[in-house]
């Protein structure tokens, strides 16, 4: 049965008008959020509100945290540095499916690397490795693992081979950016996530490579959902005796804004905002195991015209901390986003995703592989009765054709 | 195995009537020329080539070079990213005008199409000049459907006219230009437009 498009137009019609509304409404919030923006010139004042919310028993407070720059201080877009090196990672995967003839999953992780200085073809790869043994895909109690887990272990893996370029690489022009896609602060649960721990011991340890690279480590958010300024916003305009958790559990007058929808106020083409941290359970826990380890971000306007288009650039503080490479890191992001017409979104990360991806079609030619090995190992392989009939009857309809057999 | 420098690319595609080759997008060059003479085998042993003209020469795009195509400039680096790195094939397709069996030539459809994967080559001057000695395979070009065939015998004969010695040249041409006049008679305009196309000092 096809979708009923009859029984949806009404519902998309009323969607739209509450999108519409939606949208008034977030205007006026906006507004306020601007004036609280503007006002927060005192750095000093906004470190000891948050120095507030960090020694008291507030424990809900999940906005952003300064570091030393004013937070409604914006920066121009830097110029190029003469040369170096980018490189880009990114990963796809086949989830588990217990419908399937065999049990099993697949990460492919593709990386792009460009040189900036010179004229030089750009090097790309992939690497798909198959997980099949009981005990990549069972977890403890010998159930299969589940999609969040693949999801956990393919972004560890993702970030290895960034950390295994970034080594390859040390030889090449500086700076060397390494380029993920997605946000740096992992949550890694173990109620949710088979081997957790192990996950975040191998993410840890893929930093400490990258920081021993000494690599410009990023993540990069398109369109980010993030509210960590505008949280910060709300906490600001709290009176300090209405500092407690009940209060900081929604963002008050600013709920329902985001903080692409000030940044697009904000951030001029090319611009960037102020480094802060997100202060969460999670980012103290990186920061213990290394101060430098400790996620920071800034906005980034990466248009080159009138519409805005903003992104979340996530940096480890090793690399928030020194200004020359947050520079660079700037200027590369901008000139990569100017690579793709209208379209606004790193070149670099395009192409790792283009390798890395794995079609539908790839994917069944893949079982059919491992069908043959089945056989020629004489082990029985069947899919499900579930998958086979799914099969039939989502299969395309052939036309009557004279003469056709 | 044939002499990589000669190779047009590989079979994709084919029937007996013509068949598609691809190749990367960074190996195209002079061997790519539209109405140049080419074979492809169709035996395993080396005894039979199909000859084709090449009469189309596509390259497809896709989202992304639609996008890198509004972009205000593409710097080399990109350029050289698209045209040598992502596999953006290039289709060359090629209309059978004959066949070589046993090391004689014949002017009509091959008796199979070569199979997927063949490796595609130039004819050398010596095939060109000895498979160009009769005009038989003209009919198959004028009447062949979804081809610019005019275009197509045209720049085909000026390809061959190139095997011959320079003496030889002219002659070939008048040649070529009569055989048309008989073939193209009952269509005065086509035959003008054909000779005009082929015309020695033109």
């Amino acid at each position: 049965m096809s979708l009923e498009f009859n029984k949806l137009v009404s519902q998309v019609q009323t969607m739209g008008r509450f999108l519409g509304h939606r949208d008034q409404s977030l205007s006026t919030r906006l507004d306020l959020a601007l004036q609280l923006f503007y006002a927060a010139t005192d750095l000093d004042a906004v470190h000891q509100r948050i120095e507030l919310v960090r020694r008291s028993s507030v424990s809900g407070y999940r906005g952003a945290a300064a570091l030393d720059e004013v937070i409604c201080q914006t920066f121009d877009r830097p110029p190029m540095p003469p040369s170096g090196t980018l490189v880009a990672a990114d990963g796809s995967q086949i989830y588990p499916d217990q419908h399937s003839p065999a049990l099993y999953y697949l990460i492919n992780l593709g990386w792009f690397t460009c040189y900036y200085g010179e004229t030089r073809l750009p090097d790309q790869a992939t690497e798909p490795t198959l997980y099949y043994s009981d005990n990549e895909i069972l977890d403890a109690d010998g159930r299969l693992i589940n999609n969040i887990t693949v999801n956990a272990r393919r972004s560890v893996a993702e970030m290895q081979a960034l950390a295994k370029q970034a080594w390859f690489l040390r030889g090449e022009a500086r700076p060397l950016v390494c380029l993920h896609d997605g946000g740096l602060l992992k949550f890694f649960g173990a109620n949710e996530v088979t081997d957790a721990n192990k996950i975040e011991a191998d993410y840890m340890e893929a930093l400490q490579r990258l920081q021993d690279a000494q690599a410009l480590l990023a993540g990069y958010l398109d369109k980010p959902r993030s509210t960590y300024i505008i949280s910060l916003l709300h906490l600001l305009s709290l009176d300090p005796s209405q500092i407690n958790d009940l209060n900081l559990k929604t963002n008050g007058e600013l709920e329902g804004l985001a903080d692409i929808y000030l940044m697009s106020r904000v951030l001029r083409p090319g611009q960037r905002s102020a480094i802060m941290t997100q202060n969460s359970p999670q980012n103290r826990e990186y920061a213990s195991r290394n101060p430098d380890y400790e996620i920071a971000f800034f906005y980034l306007n990466v248009s080159d015209d009138v519409r805005p288009a903003i992104a979340r650039v996530d940096i480890p503080l090793w690399v928030a901390r020194n200004k020359r490479a947050v520079d660079d890191l700037h200027a590369i992001l901008m000139a990569q986003c100017a690579i793709q017409g209208r379209r606004h979104y790193p070149y670099a990360l395009t192409r790792a995703d283009e390798l890395a991806y794995v079609s539908s079609s790839e994917k069944q030619q893949l079982n059919e592989l491992i069908n043959i090995e089945m056989l020629k190992n004489r082990v029985e392989s069947e899919a499900s009765d579930k998958l086979q009939t799914k099969g039939l009857a989502r299969g395309s309809r052939r036309q009557h054709r004279i003469g056709s057999r | 195995m044939e002499d990589s420098v000669s190779i047009v690319g590989r079979v994709l595609r084919a029937s007996t009537t013509g068949f598609d080759c691809g190749t990367r997008s960074n190996r195209i060059d002079d061997r790519h020329n539209f109405g140049a003479f080419v074979r492809v085998p169709i035996s395993d042993d080396g005894s039979a080539y199909a000859i084709g003209l090449i009469y189309a020469i596509r390259i497809d795009d896709d989202p992304l070079a639609r996008e890198l195509v509004m972009a205000t400039n593409i710097d080399q680096a990109t350029l050289m990213d698209q045209r040598d790195n992502r596999m953006v094939p290039v289709e060359i397709c090629a209309l059978n005008v004959g066949y070589i069996y046993n090391g004689m030539m014949f002017h009509s459809l091959p008796p199979r199409p070569p199979l997927s994967l063949s490796e595609v080559v130039l004819c050398h001057a010596g095939e060109v000049y000895d498979f160009t000695q009769r005009c038989d395979y003209f009919r198959l070009v004028l009447q062949a459907s979804e081809v610019p065939s005019d275009e197509l015998i045209a720049a085909a004969l000026r390809y061959a006219s190139y095997a011959y010695p320079e003496n030889e040249r002219y002659q070939f041409l008048v040649r070529c230009g009569r055989t048309l006049a008989n073939l193209l008679a009952n269509d005065l305009k086509r035959l003008s437009h054909v000779l005009t196309l082929i015309r020695p000092d033109g």
